[in-house]
């Protein structure tokens, strides 16, 4: 009978909170595969949803292995066992140390989530693919990459307020700064933040940011026009295009690191890589490179992002409240987003001549390209004959830019405002 | 200290932060455009 049992040990390890991360991944996949949603992500994470919550867990971790030699050691020194557990996966039970070695998805994680290495990578791959002409022809557009993140800082405080109200949510400044980074609207910044300041809540922080990343084209345009009228969305702004020289191409993202570096020093790894990854773009010597960047390596790359990140929702983390509250707050830090960049084109109207479209602002998020076509459509349907195309892409490349400026000031400032 | 008011003082030298660091990209970027202007015998390179 034991032996039978044995047999079927998967089927009799099985739980059905199982079946209910089975769906949640399942919605994941269809939403990629049936309305295109982030498919590149979604898909992988749905996948790896499913791969985490097959009984025994085997692809994160393998059977516990009793180590009696261990459990001597810290029978004898009990003060060892913190440090087995933090640094070398044992677990202690009844006064015995198992070893717990770690499966292929948490090898994947331990040293590629959070060493930070593959959100680093794709930030390579990001600035290889990213053009700062639009910007650089529109260089008051920038203001508005900055102005976009107030939804990051403004859901921190509502995580706080939310968990003031309901203490068991465990929201301390450091996980509401992992939960307001959402409103990045970048996922390697939000993954960056996360693997720092909150690395249990990893997987639904990434889903929720690539989820409403792909929901831009919902999630928009109704702020847009409640915070607009018509006459403003009909604004037409002058586009002058202003040739750029090679030298500015090439010594904007030296400089932009350079000043990164020394104002936020955290900010280098987000910052550099990216533009490290533009210079190889500009150069225009390095054309192999720049192309396995923006191909193989951001393919790659995406392909273990994806998967590693879905492995860590197992349904012990991520069926709780926490995890729908933190889908919420993305949602609110989506809103939020939009709105702090509407509002600064409004101000910035009370007190300029060139009058700006305040949609323009709500493109300073850095979900690129979508924002900036949501805001050109929006433009075209209220007049056909308004195109402000180039100066919201403009505000979308800006966005890239301070969603990982704004990341790397959450970086510096947490653990600054911890210590005081 | 109250994690509400950190919130707030991360909310305030946060933004302050960023804007600080756009505008002075945005300074760069006019001063770049202004020292290195496009002269046409680029487009023969």
């Amino acid at each position: 009978m034991e032996q039978l049992a044995q047999l079927f040990e998967g089927v009799l390890a099985f739980k059905w909170q199982y079946l209910i991360m089975y769906a949640i991944g399942g919605v994941l996949i269809y939403l990629a595969i049936k309305k295109d949603y982030e498919p590149m992500l979604l898909l992988p994470i749905g996948f790896g949803a499913i791969l985490v919550n097959l009984p025994f867990k085997s692809i994160w971790e393998y059977e516990p292995v009793l180590d009696e030699t261990v459990t001597k050691i810290v029978n004898q020194f009990p003060s060892l066992q913190s440090y087995f557990t933090e640094n070398l996966h044992y677990v202690f039970e009844n006064g015995q140390a198992y070893k717990v070695e770690p499966g292929l998805m948490q090898i994947l994680f331990n040293s590629g989530i959070l060493t930070e290495l593959f959100p680093c990578l794709i930030f390579v791959a990001v600035g290889a693919m990213c053009d700062f002409a639009p910007l650089l022809k529109t260089p008051k557009m920038i203001l508005f990459g900055a102005a976009a993140q107030f939804g990051i800082f403004f859901t921190v405080l509502v995580a706080l307020l939310l968990n003031k109200i309901f203490p068991g949510l465990g929201f301390d400044l450091k996980v509401a700064a992992s939960i307001g980074i959402i409103g990045a609207a970048d996922g390697p910044t939000s993954i960056f933040v996360a693997s720092k300041f909150a690395k249990h809540l990893i997987g639904p922080i990434s889903v929720a940011a690539y989820s409403y990343m792909s929901l831009v084209p919902i999630i928009q345009p109704p702020v847009i026009k409640a915070l607009t009228t018509r006459k403003e969305r009909m604004i037409r702004m002058e586009y002058k295009d202003v040739k750029v020289s090679k030298t500015v191409l090439i010594l904007l993202p030296i400089c932009i690191t350079v000043i990164a570096g020394i104002i936020a020093p955290s900010s280098v790894a987000l910052v550099g890589l990216l533009m490290f990854g533009n210079l190889i773009r500009e150069c225009g010597v390095l054309e192999r490179l720049s192309k396995a960047a923006q191909n193989e390596l951001s393919n790659l790359v995406t392909l273990l992002l994806g998967i590693t990140i879905g492995t860590t929702m197992h349904y012990e983390t991520f069926l709780s409240p926490a995890t729908l509250i933190i889908m919420l707050m993305g949602l609110v830090a989506f809103i939020f987003d939009t709105a702090g960049g509407i509002l600064l084109a409004k101000l910035m109207n009370l007190f300029s001549k060139d009058k700006v479209n305040p949609m323009v602002g709500a493109a300073g998020i850095s979900a690129f390209p979508m924002s900036a076509r949501i805001v050109h459509k929006m433009a075209l349907k209220e007049d056909p004959q308004n195109f402000i195309l180039m100066q919201a892409i403009g505000a979308n490349v800006a966005g890239q830019i301070g969603s990982i400026v704004a990341g790397g000031m959450v970086l510096a400032l947490v653990p600054w405002l911890l210590s005081l | 200290m109250n994690d509400i008011y950190l919130g707030l003082k991360l909310m305030e030298y946060g933004l302050l932060g960023t804007f600080s660091v756009i505008i002075l990209f945005y300074i760069v970027i006019l001063i770049l455009m202004k020292i290195f202007p496009y002269r046409d015998e680029e487009s023969n390179d």
